[in-house]
């Protein structure tokens, strides 16, 4: 009865104290409050280990389907990726198309083979002979040649590489106007360069200088190639060689245009005809010639001057 | 009857699991090839880059074999398996084909008449194979032209190539093996067939 009297009189106190705990009752919750954190913190884990049995499987879906979800995602951008690379290729190719007007190019085409081992990177594009494709036509892209076609088929074509031996162009460098062959090694390819032969030995080529085509019946003229990373003289002595970074990379290459035709110089044209009759001429017609210089110089300048008059 | 009758059977059986096994293998060269023909080399980034195995030779040495029994098919297979490795690898046509035809009849001929169909037998004839042809890939496309001086191709590319292609060659023979465990010869079993051995009195 007594205690029946004290709580209730405990009951009325707390009633009067407007809202607030009293003080017995903060005692008891300061006291109670670590059992209280910790049992709710165990029930929280009970329930959740319950809630993971109970719904294992429902939360197995949602989670397959939100990884379904993002690799989906995943997926977009990576086409997104090769859509802007492909979207940046094509615009380059069509200002390169814009600034070469006498050329005339394939459709873009793209890589889509490498040849298996291949130690000159040479790879196949999805472009032959029924888009005009031709053997030994320059392979390009925006940023400079790339190779020459050889075995081109209806619908595809092989693209033999800078890195080849059997790429041989005619190259000079923009500055100092040191003329040479571009042709690959093993040795050089494996590092991403090409080598640059039969420069002449007093021609004053430095480290930097820029390689373009020199033209011919195959190749046109200016053609970026590459930057000359080093120098060196032939084993032999007669003749240097650089070492040449190309423009392009060929490994990385995926999309390319050819260059199925354009305008050649003609003083190419004149140039390759000397060539080709100087190499027809004995040797020692050849000598004489050099030797009679001056005077076939003379003979030409009176007939220019007997041109002019008439 | 009966006898006839399963005899039968097991025959169709095993006609359509030879069409099954060959159609596959078909399937496999059309892999390798895409497999071969989709990279330059493997880039692995502490070893620089490693050339790739030339699969189709061991998938031809496989599949002479397991049909060594029929040394034309497999040395037909053999020579699809080198032109197809001729295309991949850009050597003259026929090239790869000729040498991977006539090593396919040989390793038919030879499980034929004087190996057991064992994965040391398969690993050493694939060996001598992948060997023919590096070595006259190499003597013909880049030793003869003096395009390896310095012998960096030789061994940059092709004595790695030739290792990869003997190590693939393995799980090749291994998944050729699965391929003749479910459609190879029919195994089963008649009582019929085995009753002929019961002495009836």
């Amino acid at each position: 009865m007594a205690l029946t009297a004290v709580l209730l009189g405990v009951m009325i106190y707390s009633v009067t104290k407007g809202g607030y705990a009293s003080e017995s009752a903060s005692f008891w919750s300061k006291l109670f409050e670590p059992l209280q954190k910790a049992s709710t913190s165990i029930s929280d884990k009970v329930t959740s280990s319950l809630d993971m049995l109970m719904n294992a499987e429902r939360y197995y879906n949602e989670n397959q389907q939100l990884k379904s979800e993002i690799n989906e995602l995943y997926n977009d951008i990576i086409d997104y990726d090769s859509l802007k690379r492909e979207n940046e290729d094509l615009r380059a190719m069509l200002e390169l198309s814009e600034e070469y007007e006498s050329f005339t190019f394939s459709p873009p085409c793209s890589v889509i083979a490498r040849t298996t081992n291949d130690p000159y990177a040479s790879f196949t594009i999805d472009k032959g002979a029924e888009d005009g494709i031709k053997p030994q036509d320059p392979v390009v892209t925006s940023e400079g040649i790339v190779g020459v076609c050889y075995d081109v088929a209806q619908s595809t074509a092989k693209v033999r590489t800078l890195y080849s031996p059997k790429t041989a162009i005619g190259v000079y460098t923009l500055e100092t106007k040191a003329q040479g062959i571009i042709e690959g090694t093993y040795e050089l390819s494996t590092d991403g360069f090409c080598r640059m032969s039969y420069i002449d030995k007093i021609s004053e080529i430095k480290k930097g200088d820029i390689v373009v085509t020199s033209g011919s019946a195959n190749y046109p003229a200016g053609q970026l190639v590459g930057i000359v990373e080093d120098i060196g003289m032939e084993d032999s002595g007669l003749s240097m060689y650089a070492v040449i970074k190309p423009a392009v990379d060929p490994e990385t290459v995926s999309d390319v245009f050819v260059i199925t035709g354009f305008e050649i110089d003609d003083s190419v044209l004149a140039a390759e005809d000397a060539d080709i009759s100087a190499e027809n001429i004995p040797v020692e017609e050849a000598v004489s010639e050099t030797s009679d210089d001056t005077d076939t110089d003379e003979t030409e300048a009176s007939s220019a001057e007997t041109e002019e008059l008439s | 009857m009966t006898k006839k009758m399963n005899m039968d059977r097991k025959k169709k059986k095993e006609k359509r699991n030879a069409v099954i096994r060959w159609i596959i293998y078909y399937l496999l060269a059309g892999i390798g090839y895409i497999f071969m023909s989709t990279g330059k080399v493997i880039s692995v980034s502490d070893m620089g880059r490693l050339p790739m195995p030339l699969v189709l030779i061991p998938v031809a040495a496989a599949a002479a074999v397991y049909e060594s029994a029929s040394p034309f098919y497999s040395a037909l297979f053999g020579c699809v398996c080198g032109l197809l490795t001729d295309s991949a690898s850009g050597t003259l046509v026929s090239f790869n084909g000729i040498i991977i035809g006539f090593c396919s009849m040989m390793i038919s001929l030879v499980f034929l008449f004087y190996m057991r169909r064992r994965i040391l037998n398969f690993i050493l004839l694939c060996f001598g194979a992948s060997l023919i042809q590096s070595s006259l890939h190499y003597i013909f496309f880049y030793l003869l032209w003096g395009y390896d001086p310095d012998s960096g191709i030789l061994t940059g590319i092709f004595i790695p190539e030739f290792i990869f292609t003997n190590i693939s060659g393995i799980f090749i023979y291994l998944l050729f093996k699965l391929i003749d465990r479910f459609f190879g010869a029919v195994r089963e079993h008649y009582i019929e067939d085995s009753s002929e051995a019961i002495t009836r009195e």
